[in-house]
């Protein structure tokens, strides 16, 4: 790796944010391959998730990297366009998100759906309160790889349940993965709903898609 | 239904910033600072703090072990209630909400990738609402005064012991829909930034702190707002 390219990743990590953004525009003036330098910042990225997952940064500094990469991607992104024959920027995969029925709590949901976003995920997120329906006919029209559902009330936990055992009904379970996450979920709750997995936070929604992705790959 | 709308709401930059889920780190604190002063403007200016709250002094008819009736025929189960307000002569349901303009402004930074300031207009808009629960509780407070009638502290359906199923009731109860307040079949509430708790009255009634209810909270050990009993605390 260049001194150049470790320098944008340790500029992310330690939250430098002007001259991180500084740096990224000048390699993208230069020439730099927009793709590599996507990858480096999600690289700067994922530091910032170890440190916030060992406790040593908080949801604040995950938000303020997650805008620095937007930001640097809203430059890249088109240049990554242009260079591809005729199509979009490809995505990693599809992730149908939402707050189960009964349930409001969106904060955790939110966060999640921004850091699936920046790590190049297209997400949809259903919002809060969502019934059964909605979540079958998002499958249906998106044919996502991942579905993650979240909750904090206890009363979601049997929503989560509802909405998983639809899933199945609906013939639809064997083509996705589901991961459920909010305050209490462990994995007790976990087997108890039949999800895949369960995260403890928006870091460990992001390698949850990473695994099941590449190895659907 | 009595209305509660003499809030004067205040949050001061400082009572954000050493939030637990702030955190300290000393490169994004100044950023920081700056966004929640900008933010606090913002809010006055727009006016997109509206509170509003509403309750019902309910008369109790029977209340046993981990079951309350109601003069009107309400039915509450719920065991810590019934430990907690033992002797109440009356339940006061309460609804309390900061209106829909904030729920709105924060899905538009969602929206746009303006994350952090969403993230910290959600902790503001929680602080802001919890300020105006405390407000309904003081108000409601002075009203059972005025009935020589004491009040006891509050407990909020969802609770340990007092299971959210318990939530409709109140908010029946509390007159939710007279403010505007929207529910969900299953209780949810919009605007989203609202909350509701139960405060029992009556000639003797023993009053405790938020922090007390921290005490007998399962989400407490990985809580960034837990308060330990020597402080106030606050909760949704
Ligand atoms: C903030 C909050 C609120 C806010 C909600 C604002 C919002 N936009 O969501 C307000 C104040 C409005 C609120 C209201 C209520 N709340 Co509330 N609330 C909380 C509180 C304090 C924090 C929850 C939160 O958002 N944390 C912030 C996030 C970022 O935390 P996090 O867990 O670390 O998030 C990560 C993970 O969960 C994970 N994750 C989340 N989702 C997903 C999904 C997937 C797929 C994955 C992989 C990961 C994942 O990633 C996230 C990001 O890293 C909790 C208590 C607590 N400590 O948990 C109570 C709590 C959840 N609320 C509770 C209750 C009961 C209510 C009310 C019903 C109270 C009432 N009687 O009115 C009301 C309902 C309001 C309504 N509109 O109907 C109870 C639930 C009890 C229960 N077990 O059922 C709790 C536990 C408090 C308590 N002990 O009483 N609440
Ligand atoms: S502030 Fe946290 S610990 Fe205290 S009652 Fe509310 S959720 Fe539980």
């Amino acid at each position: 790796m260049s001194e150049q390219q470790q320098k944008l990743i340790d500029l992310i990590a330690d939250m430098n944010e002007e001259e991180a953004i500084k740096l990224a525009n000048s390699m993208l003036d230069s020439g730099y391959d927009p793709m590599k330098l996507l990858e480096h910042c999600r690289a700067g990225m994922d530091v910032v998730g170890k440190r916030f997952e060992s406790g040593e940064y908080f949801l604040p500094e995950l938000m303020l990297a997650g805008e620095m990469l937007t930001e640097i991607s809203k430059k890249a992104k088109p240049l990554i366009q242009e260079s591809q024959t005729g199509g979009a920027a490809s995505t990693k995969g599809t992730v149908i998100i939402g707050t189960v029925h009964g349930d409001l709590h969106d904060i955790g949901k939110n966060i999640v759906t921004f850091m699936l976003d920046i790590n190049g995920y297209k997400v949809i997120d259903l919002g809060i309160d969502v019934p059964v329906d909605t979540f079958i006919d998002s499958i249906k029209e998106h044919k996502p790889s991942v579905v993650g559902l979240s909750g904090f009330l206890t009363l979601a936990f049997d929503s989560m349940k509802e909405t998983i055992e639809a899933i199945k009904a609906a013939g639809l379970r064997d083509d996705i993965k589901i991961m459920i996450g909010g305050g209490q979920v462990d994995d007790t709750i976990r087997d108890y709903t039949g999800a895949d997995a369960f995260g403890l936070n928006a870091m460990s929604a992001v390698s949850l898609c990473s695994g099941w992705i590449k190895a659907a790959a | 239904m009595p209305v509660i709308d003499d809030f004067n709401l205040a949050i001061d930059p400082d009572e954000i910033l050493q939030l637990r889920t702030v955190g300290d780190n000393p490169r994004t604190r100044p950023r920081m600072a700056k966004l929640v002063r900008e933010i606090l403007d913002e809010l006055e200016i727009q006016s997109l703090i509206r509170p509003r709250a509403t309750y019902a002094f309910v008369a109790v008819t029977e209340m046993m072990p981990g079951q309350v009736t109601l003069a009107e025929g309400t039915v509450f189960h719920a065991p810590l209630l019934t430990h907690h307000m033992a002797g109440a002569a009356h339940l006061v349901p309460v609804v309390v909400t900061i209106g829909q303009a904030i729920d709105a402004a924060i899905s538009d930074c969602f929206a746009r990738g303006a994350s952090l300031k969403a993230v910290l207009l959600e902790e503001i808009a929680n602080q802001f609402l919890f300020k105006a629960g405390e407000h309904c509780e003081k108000s409601i407070a002075a009203t059972a005064a005025g009935l020589n009638l004491q009040t006891s502290g509050t407990l909020a359906p969802g609770h340990e012991g007092i299971e959210f199923d318990n939530q409709v009731k109140v908010l029946k109860l509390s007159g939710a829909d007279y403010i505007g307040i929207r529910m969900s079949r299953t209780g949810v509430m919009d605007p989203v930034h609202s909350t509701s708790f139960i405060i029992g009255a009556g000639s003797r009634m023993r009053y405790w702190t938020q922090a007390e209810n921290c005490q007998t909270c399962a989400a407490r050990v990985k809580c960034p707002h837990r308060r330990e009993t020597s402080a106030y605390a606050e909760c949704a």
